[in-house]
Formats: C-alpha cells, sequence, structure tokens
C-alpha cells in the first residue's frame, strides 16, 4: 500500500483509519486510513476516558488507573498530566490510539493534545464506538526502548506507601486480564490484601508493598498460607483447594534461604502451594499482554509455586 | 529414712501439720518439729545452689531440636524480684507477682504468698543456715524437710484472681514475664524444656517442649502482646518444620499459643484457628497465664494430661477438660477474669 502524508490542513475522516502503529514511545502512533494515507495520533476524547479510569468492576463508580493523581481532565475536556507523574506508562498502554508520549529522559507522560475532524466529533455514541472496536494498536517499538518503559514502571513503585501500592498492584493484574478485588481497610474477616476473582478459583494475593520490605521474607509466605486457610473455608469467594496462594514482592529472596525452604516446607506438610511474583515479572507479563498480545492463562498462576 | 535420722540427730525432724489434715498451699508456711517436740516455723537455710531463684544447668539443659546455642536464664522469677546481697534472698514486693514458683521451688517450705508477695523468712542467728552445717549435712536436712512437704493438688480461685491481677497489671516486661512464666511452669512440672534466646528466628519454636517418657512434643508460642494472629502464623511454620526437618508426624506434635488473656472476640482469633482444624486438622491449643498460674498451684495433677486434652480454644467455644475445671468452682464471671472465656 502506497503510503503519502497528507498535505497539512487537510483533515482525513479519522473514522475511516483502521490501523495505528506506535514504533516509539517519544512519538504518537500513525494512524493508516483506509485510503492509504497516515497521519499522527492525537487524542480522541474517548467517552470512557481509558486512560483515567477503568470501569471493569463497577458501571457508575470507575477506579482510577493513575496511582500517582497526575492525570486529570483539563478545562478544554482533554485528558492532561500533571507534573507528579511518574512515568510508569499505564496510561500510555490504556490509550487505545497510542496519543500519550513519553521521552527517554523524562519520567512525566504526554498527551498529545486532539485535533480530530469534525466529522468524528459530530459522530453518534455508537459510532465512536464502532470505531474504537475496529481500530488496531500495533507495538513495534525497540527493545530498548521497551526495557527503559519496563525499568520506569519498576522504578515508579519504589517509593509507594502501601496505600499507592495495593492499587496499582490490582490495576496491573486487571491489565494482563486478571480481574481482581481489593480488601477494604479495616475488615477484620476479610483482609486479604487482594483477590484474583474468577468464578470457581479465585486466588489470595499477600502483596509487600517496597516500604514494608523489599525482599519476599518469612512473614509474607506465612500470611500468604493463612490467607489459603481463609479463603477455603471462608466463602467469599470460591476456591480450588489445590490452588496457589500468591505473594507480590518488589523481589524475590535470594535461592537457597529460609523462604524457599519454608515453601518446600509447606507443601511437604499442608499441601499449599505458595507462589511468588516480583515486581519485574510482573511487569513483563503485563508487557507481554499489552505490547505482545500475548493471553496468560490462570494456570500460570493458580499452578505457581515458588518463584514465577 | 538415714536422711531423717540425720536430720534428726541434727536436731531437726521436719513436720508440717497441714500434712495430716490435708496439704500445703502456696499461703502457708511450712512447720517442723524439733527432737524435742516443738513446732518450729519454716526459715530460710540460705541453700548453697539457691533453688529459689535459680534452677540448675543440668534443669536448663534441655538440647531439644537445637538450632543455635542456647544461653538460659536460669532465673525462677519470671520477673527477677529475688536478689542475693550478703546473704539470705531477698524478695522485692514491689516487683514480686505472687506467682509462686518461688514458693515451690523452696525445698524447705521458707516462702509463703502474703498479701500478693512472695514472703521469705529467715533467721538471722544462723543456727540453721549453710554456714552452721558441713554442705553434705545441710543437703541432708534440707532433702529431709522436703520429702515431708507436700503440695495442694487444689487451687485456691480466690488467690488465682489476685495473681492474674498482679500480672495484669504489673509494669514489668510482661513479654519476658510470661515467658519465663510458661517456661518455668514446665520445668517445676516435670517436661524438658527448650525456650529460645529472645530475636532468635531460626529455631524450630519459641519454645519447645517434651516428656522424657512420651514420644510426643509441644511447640509454644508465647504472646504478652496483642500479635496473636502472627502467633499462629509462627505456630504454622514452627509445625511445617518440625515434620520436614525432625521427621515427626502431626499426630506427635501439639502446638500451644500461651498469651496473658484470652483475645478479645472482635480479633479474628478464634475464627482463624477454627479455620486452621478444619481446613488442615490442626488443632491449636490456647493456655492463659492463669492455666500456668493454676498449674504451680496444684502440682499434683498431670499437666502433661492437659496438655494433651485440654485448653483448646479451638473454635468458637473455649472449653476446658473434666479433671481442670474441677479443681475450681467457677463461676462464669470469675472465668472472665481469669482469662478463660474471651473478652467481650
Amino acid at each position: 500500500m502506497r503510503r503519502f502524508e497528507r498535505p497539512s490542513g487537510e483533515k482525513p475522516l479519522i473514522s475511516s483509519a483502521r490501523h495505528a502503529t506506535r514504533t516509539t514511545l517519544i512519538e504518537s502512533a500513525e494512524l493508516l486510513y483506509e485510503d492509504g494515507t497516515v497521519s499522527s495520533a492525537t487524542c480522541l476524547r474517548c467517552p470512557d476516558i481509558p486512560c483515567i479510569y477503568t470501569w471493569e468492576k463497577n458501571d457508575t463508580n470507575p477506579l482510577d488507573i493513575c496511582v500517582f493523581d497526575a492525570i486529570v481532565i483539563s478545562d478544554i475536556n482533554v485528558p492532561k498530566i500533571l507534573d507528579t507523574c511518574a512515568g510508569c506508562g499505564l496510561c500510555i498502554l490504556r490509550c487505545p490510539i497510542g496519543a500519550i508520549t513519553l521521552s527517554p529522559e523524562s519520567t512525566i507522560a504526554e498527551v498529545q493534545p486532539p485535533n480530530i475532524s469534525k466529522q468524528f466529533q459530530e459522530a453518534s455514541a455508537e459510532e465512536q464506538k464502532d470505531f474504537f472496536d475496529k481500530l488496531t494498536l500495533t507495538w513495534k517499538i525497540s527493545k530498548r526502548e521497551r526495557k527503559q518503559m519496563s525499568d520506569k514502571m519498576i522504578n515508579a513503585t519504589f517509593t509507594l506507601g502501601h496505600d499507592k501500592f495495593y492499587p496499582m498492584i490490582s490495576n496491573i493484574f486487571s491489565e494482563i486480564g486478571f480481574p481482581n478485588l481489593r480488601n477494604n481497610p479495616g475488615d477484620t474477616n476479610n483482609r486479604i490484601d487482594l483477590v484474583l476473582t474468577h468464578h470457581q478459583d479465585s486466588l489470595p494475593i499477600e502483596i509487600k508493598s517496597p516500604t514494608e520490605s523489599a525482599q519476599v521474607n518469612v512473614k509474607s509466605i506465612l500470611q500468604a498460607l493463612e490467607n489459603k486457610i481463609i479463603m477455603d473455608e471462608r466463602s467469599f469467594h470460591s476456591t480450588l483447594p489445590d490452588s496457589s496462594s500468591l505473594v507480590v514482592a518488589l523481589e524475590y529472596p535470594p535461592q537457597r534461604s529460609d523462604v524457599s525452604e519454608l515453601i518446600d516446607d509447606i507443601f511437604k506438610t499442608y499441601n499449599i502451594s505458595i507462589g511468588l511474583i516480583s515486581i519485574p515479572k510482573l511487569v513483563k507479563l503485563l508487557f507481554q499482554t499489552r505490547l505482545d498480545g500475548i493471553i496468560h492463562k490462570r494456570e500460570i498462576l493458580s499452578k505457581l509455586r515458588g518463584p514465577l | 529414712m538415714k536422711r531423717v535420722q540425720r536430720a534428726a540427730k541434727a536436731g531437726l525432724v521436719p513436720f508440717n501439720k497441714k500434712w495430716i489434715s490435708g496439704y500445703r498451699g502456696l499461703q502457708e508456711r511450712g512447720i517442723w518439729k524439733t527432737d524435742s517436740g516443738n513446732h518450729i516455723n519454716a526459715v530460710c537455710l540460705d541453700c548453697p545452689d539457691s533453688p529459689c531463684s535459680r534452677f540448675t544447668t543440668q534443669q536448663l539443659s534441655s538440647n531439644l531440636y537445637i538450632e543455635v546455642p542456647l544461653a538460659p536464664d536460669p532465673a525462677v522469677c519470671p520477673t527477677n524480684a529475688i536478689f542475693h546481697e550478703d546473704s539470705f534472698p531477698i524478695i522485692d514486693p514491689d516487683i514480686c507477682t505472687a506467682c509462686g514458683l518461688c514458693v515451690m521451688r523452696c525445698p524447705v517450705g521458707a516462702i509463703e504468698l502474703i498479701n500478693n508477695t512472695a514472703v521469705l523468712y529467715t533467721d538471722h542467728s544462723e543456727k540453721l543456715t549453710r554456714r552452721a552445717h558441713e554442705p553434705s549435712e545441710h543437703l541432708n536436712i534440707r532433702g529431709s524437710i522436703a520429702e515431708s512437704l507436700c503440695h495442694s493438688p487444689r487451687v485456691d480461685l480466690e488467690l488465682l484472681l489476685t495473681q492474674i491481677h498482679a500480672i495484669r497489671s504489673t509494669d514489668q516486661d510482661k513479654t519476658a514475664l510470661l515467658r519465663l512464666l510458661t517456661r518455668n511452669t514446665f520445668i517445676i512440672s516435670g517436661l524438658r524444656v527448650r525456650l529460645t534466646n529472645p530475636g532468635d528466628h531460626n529455631a524450630l519454636a519459641e519454645c519447645v517442649a517434651d516428656h522424657p517418657d512420651i514420644p510426643h512434643i509441644y511447640l509454644f508460642e508465647i504472646e504478652a502482646d496483642m500479635n496473636i494472629l502472627d502467633s499462629i502464623r509462627r505456630l504454622l511454620r514452627s509445625i511445617a518444620i518440625a515434620v520436614n526437618r525432625y521427621e515427626l508426624t502431626l499426630e506427635n506434635i501439639t502446638p500451644v499459643i500461651v498469651l496473658t488473656d484470652l483475645p478479645n472476640k472482635r480479633v479474628d482469633y478464634y475464627e482463624v484457628v477454627a479455620n486452621i482444624e478444619d481446613r488442615l486438622g490442626i488443632s491449636i491449643r490456647t493456655i492463659t497465664a492463669s492455666v500456668l498460674l493454676a498449674q504451680i498451684q496444684s502440682l499434683n495433677a498431670t499437666f502433661i494430661n492437659r496438655l494433651q486434652y485440654g485448653f483448646q480454644a479451638s473454635s468458637r467455644v473455649i472449653t476446658l477438660p473434666e479433671d481442670f475445671s474441677s479443681l475450681y468452682t467457677i463461676l462464669p464471671e470469675d472465668q472472665q477474669d481469669l482469662g478463660l472465656r474471651p473478652a467481650k
């Protein structure tokens, strides 16, 4: 297909765009129209604002994507990124058209301001939805940029206290394709940090925020063991007895440590598997899902024992 | 019999008037009878090994499940209220919580509990102390007196209430108190006990006990603060280690949590213990300081049996074993005060 830049000033019909390709984070994605022309993607003011909210859990009360409170709706009704942004990249991954950019040196992302055709603005909600359904965004960023992006996301979690870290982990699991519920603080009956919900195989997750402990420690393993016992016995969620109980922390413990011995001992004594997920590994899963289109099976978590 | 004769020669024949009608409780000083027929009240013999304040190395030399060497604190008194200055031991009434351990350890009945404190009787004429005798003669006298001192198998409920109150209101380190109270009660009950040094996280459990004749071990977590959910988790770790690294089976392990008082009902303790019983088939026993104090008062009962079958806070209901509850006439409101029922 022949490609050429449209002369400036002339606007293509955006609703005829079917593909967007992202080759770098420095610039927004390249939109390819049905007639073979291309242009740079800009913010479309999506009706459900996926860069700010996730609506998966609740239709009326969406949850915030950004745990740094760095993305808001501006006066002109466009998402705007504030300088509290830590460059974690979650909103970048969520943007369906690839219109949020992040330069290599910066930890503050930027929304490319809208430059959309009148026709799209005036289209009905159904027509707009149809457009988003048909649009595919392909990621083709370099390995180097991918590494930078992953490092920024990992670094962004370093300083988070548990009040911000838990929502971040919750959002990442949702993005990977594992819907989940966080506990209500103060609910002593159901004090599991996070539950990956499922109609029959819900998994409990113990989260260690970096300010608490960087590594998976003995205490978190024991909490994961208790989580599994409580989940199986209290019928808040459906569970399978053979499924794992998970711990998420910044780093894995050293090999042949107390922690790994304890995981073995617990499995041999109680037949309960404790699985460990480090933040870098979790980010890797997220990138595989969003950038490579890999759908991760539940079994990678539900059958996990020891580090992922 | 030889020892009694020798003691008689030395001018002392032990005699305890309570022994005729019953037993001596913690609040009764021992009474001896001299060969001339006089009754005299027991006094401190100033024993060279100070059994009232120190355990012997042998009593502390339990080598159960050693991971790291242990430097056991030989103190009998859980609050270290017994001092040695020039000669006789001195009991500080401000620190003493009247637990009765030193009363039970004194071989001649020279300590009794009066008004919430242990009182040691001394005779500064020193006619009876070790200074007046050869060491072997001292031990003979002491041994013959000890043989005739009988302790009560009954629990004095009123005393127990004042004791538990003293422990609740003490300004001493409660964790250290409960740890020593636990260990020392088990030692005088005939168990081999290993209490880890504080902060020893490599040990099998905070406290391990067994009996030389019974193939069974007791794993203890002792918790004076309110981190009781952590205690449950640590016990699960201890059990997993015991099963895998010491080749014990679940049937031969009794996990016990020792608390000052039973926890408040709002704490998730009872539910978690019940969940563990249902999910893993493991019954975690819970005992309180008052159970330890009752044991000190009534050593004749078999504590092993009590630990094996009793003191279960295993589910929503706390049950006491028959032989234990029969020791008291427990009124419902007393149970609450003793920490045998959860706080509302």
